[in-house]
């Protein structure tokens, strides 16, 4: 395909997905924003069948075969009008699910890929543990394998999903070596024996995306559902850079929704008898978004197109990341600002991406320790943070 | 000292030192931010009117309302002493603070005898809690341009339109109203200020529901509602006056949110003190900008309030301390959200949200109430800096 066509093309996707999220989830987004809806089956079904839901996983599955770069358009466009079902293609296509792609055996992508893309399965990832979180290797969740089985214990913290979805997971200590050597992951069903959940937390965004505490009590599992064996932490790496962009993606999708609110507002809003885009500070504070937001586009757009359908570069998707979380808490300040008392009012739905662009900075490694990530691939070489 | 002993006469460390004192003594568990954010709506008015109560036996509210109309006849820069303590002692805002800090200001200078020997009492007691209907859909930041309108019928008008962001209109008696009562002049002198009855007929409040899940903030709509001619405040067409009056007060309760910011700043810095390991880099730079910010404002202020001691303060300095500190707020919340992590933006079912996720979210209300920042920007570059009037 030629550059002119994949423009086309990618200008053609976008358009379908944002005529798709529009229709669908315009009059739905702050009604799950208040109760804290979750997806429900049935609106997982209706992404499935547009071919969104598992568009970037390969076809022989039944995915799209898509390449990172249209998987991200859909996410935007979708995220854009609301993040809980751009959540749900988010996990699909930029989330465990392509851990399984990259990582598992045929088997095992026989048996979870079709789920997932069929909209049956969400698969959710548990990384974080309550004394494990920006340090991901001091996780203590162990799996003991014994008789063809994984017996597993531990606790799980900030598993967005947990308690919703059907499938897990979970990354875990599978032998006694420290640090990154011995940990791995493991899938586990939602019903299997010994799972809990706790309570749904609140949050301060992401409400109807969810998150809750998992407990893993001599939870067995076949062995043939080890994913990841011990000693694959660092592999994974790779994939942790398409998530990054996956979550970049979402906060863009704040900031570009965030923007074009605010360009549209402040053409509408008069005051003084002329609309508040005549006024030099609100240019300035809508000139500040449009180069946020286009910056963060190339950035994500750069690392996407290296990827292809395979990973990004590590310091690219980590530039982008970091970039983006922040332009989003940014914008969507801006964009509060804006649109004055409105913006602080549930009504127009500025306020809701305020909350929510604060999540994507926390989620999937902060901008802190992206900056760290920064540095050590720019230098070509690892910080010891544990020093 | 003590109270009902001449506060007047006190310089600045004596009243200082009996604020303290009394502070110490009054400012009990019950008030602080985290007891009230326990408490529904209801309960929370009653402790905040509690607290008015305390601050009012102690001669620490109405402070600079004369001794006939029952303040302490205190010089501006006296009630700007008892509130920074007051600020920094973290005490509750008031339920009541239109009626203590704006409407009864506004009164004491422009009501008529009859009105303020009527309303003044009424907001000292208690009976009677104020809102301000200012704002309107079409009318924010231009005030000016508002659109309700109060029809002329000789012994009463009839308002009729729609307010919006009017703080505790829900539990508010009285409304300090701006309505349209002649359209036929320039849009500054056809607005007449009135005291209206929250509870005449025609009157519907409904809440907002804002960024923090609570609704302070109301929509009022007047649907035919009769207003005794009596009630106008000063003149008719005398609204915008008042209106820039109300402003002006609203900008002078600067000085206790300043001291509301030194707070927040002094909490933030115990916290990370408190750990372990040093904060991260960009952590201490934005830390240290706002330490070297809050110092600027702190100088600004006092020199603001030599020269209102002095009676040569230009009001639009207020507009540099509304315009530093609402900024500093924000960003020191923002970092403090931050500093305390992903834990302070959760909460278990049922429970309150924590503080840090609270404030941050709240104080972004500070920068689009009372004058946005950009209209503040823009009147600190017309009438501080003589800059030519731009866009």
């Amino acid at each position: 395909m030629t550059s002119i066509e994949a423009v086309r093309e990618h200008a053609d996707l976008r358009a379908s997905a944002a005529a798709f999220a529009g229709d669908r989830y315009t009059g739905l987004a702050g009604d799950w924003d208040r109760e804290q809806t979750m997806l429900s089956g049935e609106e997982r079904l209706a992404l499935a069948r547009t071919g969104f839901l598992g568009m970037g996983l390969p076809e022989e599955y039944g995915g799209g075969g898509a390449t990172l770069v249209e998987s991200l358009i859909v996410i935007e466009e979708i995220a854009k009008v609301s993040q809980i079902p751009a959540f749900a293609v988010f996990e699909a296509n930029t989330g465990p699910a392509r851990v399984v792609e990259l990582f598992g055996t045929e088997e095992q992508k026989q048996r979870w890929l079709p789920r997932i893309i069929e909209g049956t399965a969400t698969m959710a990832v548990a990384i974080s543990e309550p004394h494990a979180g920006s340090a991901a290797t001091d996780i203590t969740t162990r799996g003991v394998i014994a008789d063809g089985k994984v017996v597993i214990n531990g606790q799980k913290r900030w598993t967005s999903g947990a308690g919703h979805a059907e499938l897990y997971l979970v990354y875990l200590r599978l032998s006694d070596e420290r640090g990154a050597r011995s940990i791995g992951a493991v899938v586990v069903e939602s019903d299997a024996p010994g799972l809990t959940f706790g309570n749904q937390e609140r949050l301060m965004g992401f409400h109807g995306i969810g998150s809750a505490d998992i407990f893993l009590d001599d939870v067995t599992v076949p062995v043939e559902d080890v994913l990841i064996p011990a000693g694959g932490f660092k592999d994974l790496f790779s994939t942790f850079s398409i998530e990054r962009l996956g979550n970049a993606t979402m906060s863009l999708a704040i900031g570009q929704a965030c923007l074009d609110r605010s360009a549209a507002y402040v053409q509408e809003r008069h005051q003084f008898g002329k609309p508040i885009a005549e006024f030099q500070l609100v240019q300035e504070a809508l000139a500040d978004m449009v180069i946020q937001v286009d910056a963060a586009r190339l950035l994500i757009r750069r690392a996407a197109e290296g990827a292809g359908r395979g990973t990004p570069a590590p310091l690219e998707a980590s530039i982008a990341k970091c970039f983006a979380n922040e332009m989003a808490k940014k914008v969507s300040d801006l964009a509060l600002q804006v649109h004055g008392g409105y913006g602080y009012a549930e009504e127009y739905g500025i306020e809701r991406m305020v909350r929510d662009s604060h999540g994507w900075a926390l989620g999937g490694g902060t901008p802190a320790i992206q900056r760290t990530r920064i540095v050590a691939e720019y230098l070509g070489r690892s910080f010891d943070q544990r020093r | 000292m003590t109270a009902g002993t001449g506060l007047a006469a006190a310089d600045e460390l004596a009243l200082r030192e009996y604020v303290r004192n009394w502070i110490g003594e009054h400012l009990t568990p019950e008030f602080f931010p985290a007891a009230l954010a326990r408490l529904d709506t209801d309960e929370r008015v009653e402790v905040r009117r509690r607290w008015e109560r305390e601050l009012l036996d102690g001669e620490l509210l109405a402070s600079s309302w004369p001794v006939e109309h029952g303040g302490q006849g205190l010089e501006p820069w006296q009630e700007v002493v008892i509130e920074e303590e007051l600020g920094l002692a973290g005490a509750p805002d008031l339920i009541n603070l239109i009626g203590f800090r704006l409407a009864g200001p506004v009164l004491l200078d422009v009501g008529r005898d009859e009105q303020k020997e009527h309303f003044l009492p009424r907001i000292l007691s208690g009976d009677d809690i104020w809102c301000q209907g200012f704002s309107e859909p079409g009318a924010g930041s231009d005030l000016a341009s508002l659109q309700a309108s109060a029809v002329d019928h000789g012994d009463h008008y009839v308002v009729n339109g729609q307010k919006v962001w009017t703080s505790w209109a829900m539990h508010a008696q009285k409304c300090l109203l701006l309505a349209r009562t002649d359209r036929d002049v320039p849009k500054h002198q056809g607005i007449t200020a009135f005291a209206v009855d929250m509870d005449t007929p025609g009157i519907d409040v409904r809440p907002v529901r804002q960024i923090t899940g609570e609704s302070e903030f109301c929509e009022v709509f007047f649907d035919g509602v009769a207003v005794p001619r009596d009630r106008i405040i000063g003149v008719p067409g005398q609204g915008w006056e008042i209106a820039r009056l109300t402003l002006l007060y609203e900008r002078g309760s600067n000085f206790v949110y300043l001291a509301g910011v030194e707070r927040t700043f002094r909490g933030l810095v115990a916290r990370l003190r408190a750990r372990p390991e040093p904060p991260a880099g960009d952590v201490i730079t934005r830390l240290v900008a706002a330490q070297v910010e809050l110092a600027a404002l702190q100088a600004t202020a006092r020199s603001y309030l030599d020269r209102l001691t002095a009676g040569t303060a230009d009001p639009t300095e207020a507009s540099l301390i509304k315009l530093g500190w609402t900024e500093l707020d924000v960003a020191i919340k923002d970092l403090a959200l931050e500093v305390a992590g992903t834990a302070a933006v959760v909460r278990a079912p049922g429970a309150e949200p924590s503080a840090e996720l609270h404030e941050m979210l709240a104080s972004r209300a500070e920068t689009i109430y009372g004058g946005t920042s950009e209209i503040q920007r823009n009147l600190i570059a017309e009438r501080l800096l003589g800059l030519p009037k731009g866009g």
